[in-house]
């Protein structure tokens, strides 16, 4: 399978078909080459990169487990990205892109968990402890303090 | 608030984003040196295309636009090469700039509101 129609995939998925590309060319190579290693090591394959080409020919639990790798990495990227987002106000323009970091964690957590359910399936030596299943990303503990302290 | 590089591109990104999505787009042409005259003795200033940029156009009532002197008023993004004196073409109607307006927010053109005039040598 060609790299790039692998990422023409990914791009679908998250809707980056616009003008203006959520993630550049380097970030998505540098997504599907840190998730074909992540492969290898899950299913002790050999997939590699030559020509624009991943090789061999991917079977059908090695692209699927390749696609949920790669938006594990796109979403922990874009949550980085989108981390610093403000909102403010210019003439009428008014921009709020702040609920963009908690919506691009949901989505990270998703795919985590659903990666963690493939493995379980594909690979079931692999116990819970290899994997960290997110259940929700930490809050801070709120205590209640008592007025006799 | 100090912005760095990146917060700046977040700025005009975001608010470019908005004007795009209104799906409209106008011809920027400048006029530029005076052509020689023809034989009916009128001169006519050469027009060169600057280009084509997407456009939001802004719904006011006759009241306010009689108020701010234009037939139409746009915005475009903060990066957009247009200036008064420029000749605007949106959907088959030609204009004049008759004024730039850019909204400056951290250091940032955002955007800039564009009134327009239409042009009556095209006798439309």
């Amino acid at each position: 399978m060609q790299t790039a129609d692998f990422i023409a995939s990914l791009k679908l998925q998250i809707d980056d078909t616009g003008t203006s590309a959520l993630l550049s060319a380097d970030q998505y190579s540098s997504i599907i080459t840190r998730s074909l290693g992540k492969v290898n090591g899950y299913l002790s394959t050999d997939y590699q990169i030559v020509d624009e080409s991943m090789t061999p020919e991917l079977d059908t639990n090695a692209f699927e487990l390749l696609v949920v790798q790669s938006m594990v990495f796109l979403t922990e990227i874009m949550r980085a990205k989108v981390a610093k987002n403000f909102s403010f106000k210019s003439g009428d323009k008014s921009i709020d892109k702040t609920k963009q970091a908690s919506v691009w964690a949901d989505l990270h957590r998703d795919y985590l968990n659903r990666l963690h359910e493939i493995l379980g399936a594909m690979v079931p030596h692999l116990n819970d402890s290899t994997f960290l299943k997110v259940k929700s990303y930490p809050s801070p503990e709120v205590f209640e303090v008592s007025g006799d302290l | 608030m100090i912005f760095n590089s990146g917060d700046k591109k977040f700025l005009s990104d975001s608010v470019d984003e908005v004007i795009s999505s209104y799906a409209k787009v106008m011809q920027v042409r400048r006029p530029g040196d005076l052509e020689a005259p023809a034989f009916s003795g009128s001169k006519k200033a050469a027009l060169t295309v600057i280009g084509t940029y997407p456009i939001e156009v802004k719904i006011l009532s006759p009241g306010s636009l009689n108020e701010k002197g234009a037939d139409l008023v746009i915005q475009c993004g903060g990066q957009t090469d247009i200036s008064e004196n420029d000749c605007v073409d949106i959907d088959g109607s030609h204009f004049i700039v008759s004024h730039v307006n850019p909204h400056v927010f951290g250091g940032v053109t955002t955007h800039m509101e564009i009134n327009l005039e239409k042009d009556v040598s095209y006798g439309s």
